[in-house]
């Protein structure tokens, strides 16, 4: 006979011989018992649960990013139009689709600070999103920020877009664009508050732009973004805010 | 008896309680969130000028009504097949209403039947309905004759007595408002026989061949003294071309809708005048008429929304 089947069935021997009174103690106490048992592994698993979704959630999983496209394999972003192919070290839209997207990263991240270098190849406009979600194949199908360069005003552009485009700021650059020439572009956003700063590849500062809106959206994932002109892009680099950028 | 192996029951028990707390856990991220009823507006592009005026029209209108509006084109004027499928993506999510800009009215006629059929309501806005209006279709459109009308009026006034040679440009057969604005414009001059249309030039989505059509009438006619561009995108060629060969002042340019930057055009004087209709109110009309038929009225009869000639002259007045 088992230790178990040798439990049971002393526990069934000592019942019969209970008076009333000490039965119904019994059935309580096992009530009580399944009640705290029931308790313990509901509240063990709501915790667990919550913790696991606190650490997908988290706006800091993942960060640091960076992306070198060193290799031809760039299966985790996601293309909304556009052209897209890696080419020494860069990622490049050889489209000239309006509004064409490739999108990386976290849904969560918040408060962070994305640059990455950026050349336009032909007249138009191509730069960063930030914080984007509810993408499309569209013009200004997603939701987010949008920090570019623009060849018809020769300016640094910052906007918004929720499926539509709202244009926060226009800076007009110290020189004018170049296609094909690496500019440095490096957004810093803190809850509405978004900075941008943008050199020529021989670190000329060309243009910064600092403009806080009313309402944005807090969260998202990072994007590259092109407009009439294709693109190329490298040195992606995501870091979490803090006091020293 | 002391801790050993668990019974059955509280092997049970616990298993509640932890599907329990796993379902407590994770039901606010999977609950439904209730959505307002939704309608859809699909222009042929977005991005430029008149479509974000007749989406913030028609935004407008729908959140008056406590209803969503879906915004969403090609990136390109010219691409149908986007605009079919994001109208297919539209019929499937159960919209209540579509606002349409169709970018060719024949290739959509096939999805046009499908929404009428379903009893789902249909504004037609920037050309023509492609089939015929009725209970559930109908169109909120620029009054093509006053369009034209005003552009014939500001060329002849511009020639003078002397009249001259004139062309159009931008004529497209995928988008019949730019052929109707023609049409209308050549019956009001042949009452001037003084001015010379000659040339129809062919029209595109693209803003490079615009300018390079736009260049070869220019080229071909040197003694041409005014250019009426039908479209948008017609009037920024047309806008490239005059600058490029440094004509500026001597061929008058009269353009169509507008652009990201053809007001700009008008102020700095590289586009003589732009005629234009209140996009706002365009999006706006419609939106109210197809909320209107959502709730049970009849659609009204094809609409057409007055345009105005902007000129330097009123800019001030139109900022």
């Amino acid at each position: 006979m088992s230790h178990l089947q040798l439990e049971v069935e002393q526990a069934g021997q000592a019942r019969a011989q209970s008076t009333p009174e000490q039965l119904r103690h019994l059935a309580f106490r096992d009530r009580a018992k399944d009640v705290l048992l029931f308790v313990f592994a509901a509240v063990v698993c709501f915790v667990l649960t919550r913790a696991t979704i606190a650490f997908f959630h988290s706006p800091d999983r993942r960060l640091p990013y960076s992306d070198r496209f060193a290799n031809s394999d760039n299966a985790e972003w996601t293309a909304y139009g556009g052209n897209w192919k890696v080419e020494n070290g860069s990622m490049v839209n050889e489209s000239n689709e309006r509004g064409a997207k490739l999108v990386e990263g976290s849904p969560y991240w918040a408060d962070y600070t994305f640059q990455a270098d950026v050349a336009l190849r032909s007249a138009g406009d191509a730069g960063l999103i930030a914080r984007v979600s509810d993408a499309e194949q569209g013009v200004d199908a997603y939701r987010g920020i949008y920090v570019g360069l623009r060849t018809r005003d020769q300016a640094l552009v910052i906007g918004a877009a929720d499926h539509d485009w709202e244009e926060y700021a226009s800076y007009p650059l110290s020189s004018s664009i170049v296609p094909n020439t690496w500019y440095h572009v490096r957004v810093r956003l803190e809850g509405c508050k978004v900075d941008a700063i943008v050199a020529r590849e021989n670190s000329t500062e060309v243009g910064r732009a600092a403009i806080t809106m009313d309402s944005c959206p807090l969260r998202g994932r990072i994007g590259l973004r092109s407009y009439d002109s294709g693109g190329m892009w490298k040195h992606i680099r995501v870091t979490k805010l803090s006091a020293s950028n | 008896m002391g801790i050993g192996v668990p019974s059955s029951r509280s092997l049970l028990v616990l298993f509640l309680g932890a599907i329990s707390g796993f379902s407590a856990g994770i039901f606010p991220e999977v609950a439904p969130r209730a959505h307002p009823p939704e309608i859809t507006f699909i222009p042929r592009t977005s991005g430029t000028s008149l479509s974000e005026g007749m989406r913030s029209g028609a935004d407008q209108a729908a959140r008056e009504a406590g209803f969503r509006l879906y915004w969403n084109a090609p990136t390109h004027e010219d691409d149908v097949d986007r605009q079919i499928s994001l109208m297919s993506s539209a019929l499937v999510s159960n919209t209540r209403g579509l606002i349409l800009g169709p970018t060719n009215g024949a290739a959509l006629t096939t999805m046009l039947n499908a929404f009428v059929a379903r009893h789902i309501p249909v504004v037609i806005v920037q050309t023509d309905t492609p089939i015929p209006a009725g209970r559930y279709i109908t169109s909120v459109t620029p009054d093509q004759e006053a369009v034209a009308k005003l552009a014939a009026t500001r060329i002849l006034q511009a020639l003078g007595n002397g009249g001259g040679q004139v062309a159009i440009l931008g004529l497209d057969r995928t988008a019949p408002e730019t052929l109707q604005r023609s049409r209308y414009f050549l019956q009001y001059l042949s009452g001037h026989p003084e001015v010379q249309v000659v040339a129809g030039q062919r029209g595109t989505s693209l803003a490079q061949e615009a300018e390079q059509n736009a260049g070869e009438v220019l080229d071909a006619f040197p003694h041409l003294k005014a250019l009426f561009a039908v479209s948008a995108t017609a009037t920024a060629g047309a806008i490239q071309a005059v600058g490029e060969r440094g004509l500026g002042r001597a061929v008058v340019l009269v353009g169509c809708d507008d652009d990201l930057f053809s007001i700009r055009n008008v102020r700095e004087g590289s586009l003589d005048s732009l005629v234009i209709t209140d996009n706002e109110r365009v999006g706006y009309l419609a939106a109210k008429a197809l909320l209107n038929a959502i709730g049970g009225r009849d659609l009204p009869q094809p609409w057409h929304v007055e345009p105005r000639l902007l000129t330097r002259n009123d800019f001030q007045v139109h900022q």
